[in-house]
């Protein structure tokens, strides 16, 4: 019983940041129809933005100077390089995300070194014990944060006029275009949307570990598997993917194949796609055309 | 009487095939304005430009007295002039009541309560499935759903593209009814682009036969019910018919 409380108290902030990347791949996918790899380097982005604010602020304004730094950076890319190829298609768009990622890794590499960095906890003190299970005080607040950045959303997209018109685009962009929605402006905000979210979780992470600048890219697809798992659509079952993510790989960690946790979760991602393309969600969201 | 819309000499090219060679039409305040014409004539695209859809790259569109040249397609749309596409076009993973509110996107300030109301006063029927995704709704609901978010918008100038697509001659009537109602109760001007010659010329007021890209005729409604050509093509008269304004 103990063991299994300790595997999910350790699961839950872990499953809590592939959750947060995979909501953002999706936000900027239900928006654009691309798929934004760059989202685990932004994340990164986040971290950092918050280990500098650090230094001058308490450990709460630096999460959220993190949230904003990746949310502006995310909005950055999206003007210099996702918006002048809006004609060439959402593959172009996608590989550039690839690229943008590995820009992102290499100009926070030259200004800060490889890491690791950390900065102080919100609230100070020993790890708790719940149930015979142990974690960490950030950890906790990781999570909550997580919880508030779903509230959030969920709010906005389904009681806001401009959340709505962000589900307008993502369900029509043409006729988005004829009630008036700018798409241009949906998009910054989905992409400045996408890379808070992000960043905040991950900023919350960086006291209760380390952050290094090529944590990016590992934790990139694992909220891509997410993404996968809440149907590239659906925000509160990407959160419950990145959880489950997180407890397979927290599973293979204990047992012998500790070295090979993400072979495994990668293994399951290829057995994913062919046995259930629609993630988690009941069907293949079907456009009529 | 000045028009509310005014189209001059306009031109759009798909790549390198240009589809309208200099289209010019005109359309006066509270008029019901039809164009017909055989597939591929360029209907669908002069309303997609007229509401920036497609951009306006050759020639002129104005709403009123005011030259839409520099205008975004909210701009269009802020200005009075709603587009109602081809294939309705709702939201369909949204409900009918959100569909609606998003009609009147570009106008925040604008009391959206009372707009709903009228719209469901002129189609009950949408009160009804108000809660319901809008990809659930039949073919004339959508169509009434993709009118009514027109509504929202407090349009002076409306463009339907084909709204009888698709539909049950007993709903074609009932949109048609529903047309002439907006314009004698909010002086509505409409342009309606229509395959079902017959039922747009027994509505308008005046018409115009686009083919080839180029308006090859126009006239008023009664004028064109009686051209020997669209009698023959366009209303399904034999050739050597009387030319009385086909009924019924």
């Amino acid at each position: 019983m103990e063991t299994v409380m300790q595997l999910f108290l350790t699961a839950l902030p872990a499953g809590a940041i592939y959750g947060a990347l995979g909501v953002a791949y999706v936000i900027v996918h239900r928006m654009t129809g691309m798929v934004n790899f760059a989202v685990g380097d932004i994340a990164v982005v986040g971290a950092f933005g918050a280990v500098v604010a650090s230094a001058v602020l308490p450990p709460i304004g630096a999460i959220l100077v993190g949230a904003i730094s990746a949310g502006v950076v995310s909005v950055l890319m999206y003007f210099l390089a996702i918006h002048p190829l809006r004609k060439q298609g959402l593959m172009v768009q996608t590989i550039v995300t690839l690229g943008v990622g590995i820009a992102v890794r290499s100009a926070l590499q030259l200004v800060f070194g490889t890491g690791p960095y950390q900065f102080a906890p919100i609230t100070a003190g020993p790890a708790i014990e719940i149930a015979g299970g142990v974690i960490y005080r950030q950890s906790i607040w990781v999570v909550v944060i997580t919880v508030a950045a779903y509230i959030g959303l969920a709010y906005f997209f389904n009681r806001t006029l401009t959340g709505k018109a962000l589900s307008a685009c993502a369900v029509n962009r043409y006729a988005a275009g004829i009630v008036g929605i700018n798409l241009v402006v949906m998009a910054t905000i989905a992409f400045a949307l996408s890379g808070a979210v992000a960043g905040v979780v991950l900023a919350a992470q960086v006291p209760s570990s380390f952050i290094t600048i090529g944590a990016g890219f590992a934790l990139g697809l694992k909220g891509f598997i997410a993404a996968i798992l809440g149907g590239f659509h659906n925000i509160g079952l990407t959160l419950v993917g990145g959880f489950l993510i997180a407890i397979v790989e927290t599973l293979a960690a204990v047992s012998v194949f500790t070295e090979h946790a993400p072979t495994i979760v990668f293994s399951l991602l290829i057995v994913l796609l062919i046995l259930r393309p629609q993630g988690l969600t009941r069907k293949l969201v079907a456009e009529r055309v | 009487m000045s028009a509310i819309l005014r189209v001059s000499n306009l031109r759009f090219s798909y790549g390198r095939t240009e589809v309208l060679h200099g289209v010019s039409l005109y359309a006066d305040e509270g008029e019901i304005v039809t164009i017909i014409g055989p597939n591929g004539a360029g209907k669908s695209t002069l309303l997609n430009v007229v509401a920036r859809s497609h951009r306006l790259r050759s020639g002129e569109v104005s709403l009123g007295a005011t030259d839409t040249a520099a205008f975004s397609q909210a701009a269009v749309v802020k200005h009075g002039c709603v587009l109602v596409p081809e294939g309705r076009q709702v939201f369909s993973s949204l409900t009918v009541r959100d569909n609606l509110v998003l009609g009147g996107f570009t106008d925040r300030r604008a009391n959206r309560k009372r707009l709903m109301e009228d719209v469901f006063s002129v189609f009950p029927r949408l009160e009804e499935r108000s809660a319901q995704l809008a990809g659930t709704l039949s073919g004339g609901e959508q169509q009434m759903l993709a009118i009514g978010r027109a509504i929202m918008s407090q349009p002076t100038v409306m463009l339907l593209d084909e709204p009888s697509l698709g539909l049950a001659p007993q709903m074609t009537a009932r949109i048609m009814a529903v047309l002439g109602e907006l314009r004698e109760r909010n002086g509505l001007t409409i342009v309606l682009v229509e395959q079902n010659a017959h039922a747009a010329l027994e509505l308008a007021d005046r018409g115009y036969l686009l083919s080839g890209g180029a308006m090859v005729l126009e006239g008023t409604a009664e004028k064109l019910r009686a051209d020997k050509t669209i009698q023959h093509v366009y209303l399904g008269a034999s050739p050597d018919a009387d030319p009385v304004p086909a009924t019924g």
